[in-house]
């Protein structure tokens, strides 16, 4: 398994280091935006990765409410983190890119309020595992796990249904939209790339997670196991 | 410094701090799972 890691961490290494080449030096200049475009290749890859991730907490949430699995619980929040860490990146480099080109750092337009309000929403997840006392919390935390995933189509859909000061949709944005062949090809190399990554940190998340649940259970039952044998020496 | 490199320098950050933090929290429960077995 740790094999596997490191070939797959290599790989993608590789994959990462091709997509910044792509995306900083072989990618042709886009003619009205300049080189600040460039940032098209890291801010969409990561809003695709956050959509991945929370897509996965979804399921996986549905699937601890269905039958109280551990390992889908360990896999939901583990999602949900690495999911808020691109999401956080797609947020940043989002208002870098429209200072230059709207002239604004921000407007409450329809796609960045509700990308906003998808960051709140997994962000809330992490607080109350991280915070919330009692039982209930991962049931809870799988609920909102399920309805805060309602953002995520209302966010990819927005700028398809709404006049918004956000771009119009240039992949599988009808008749007028597509890219260049160098442009796309530089794009989807970052697709690939920054999928990779979100592949191989939300596994070492994972995997973390459920380390440490099974050492935490662990010392429960050594604990108990403890208690037991206390009582019988009285 | 432009908007260009102001973005990837943020994105780098990031990614770097989640990382760390990553590395940190792992280095955080190997130590607390060989203190347990001792």
């Amino acid at each position: 398994m740790k094999n596997w890691l490191a070939i797959f961490g290599l790989l993608t290494a590789v994959l990462l280091g091709y997509a910044m080449y792509q995306a900083l030096f072989a990618a042709p200049t886009e003619s009205t935006m300049g080189d600040v475009q460039r940032i098209f290749y890291i801010h969409v890859p990561s809003a695709w990765v956050a959509f991945l991730c929370f897509l996965g907490n979804f399921i996986a949430s549905i699937v601890y409410l269905k039958n109280r699995s551990q390992r889908a619980d360990a896999f939901a929040v583990s999602a949900a983190e690495v999911g808020v860490i691109f999401c956080s990146v797609n947020l940043i480099t989002g208002p870098i890119w429209a200072k230059p080109v709207w002239g604004i750092w921000w407007t409450w337009d329809v796609r960045l309020t509700t990308t906003l309000v998808l960051w709140l929403i997994y962000v809330s997840y992490l607080v109350l595992r991280r915070f919330a006392a009692g039982g209930q919390t991962q049931v809870v935390a799988a609920v909102l796990g399920v309805f805060g995933f309602i953002d995520v189509p209302l966010v990819y859909l927005s700028i398809r249904f709404f006049r918004t000061q956000h771009p119009q949709p240039v992949i599988a944005g009808g008749e007028n939209s597509g890219l260049a062949p160098p442009i796309l090809y530089a794009f989807l190399v970052g697709l690939a790339a920054w999928t990779a990554y979100g592949a191989l940190v939300l596994w070492i998340r994972y995997r973390m997670e459920r380390l440490r649940r099974d050492f935490e259970d662990q010392q429960a039952l050594r604990a108990i196991a403890g208690a037991s044998a206390e009582g019988a020496m009285r | 410094m432009t908007y260009l490199h102001a973005a990837y320098i943020a994105m780098a950050v990031i990614h770097l701090g989640y990382i760390l933090s990553l590395n940190a929290r792992a280095r955080r429960l190997r130590r607390d799972i060989e203190e347990s077995r001792r």
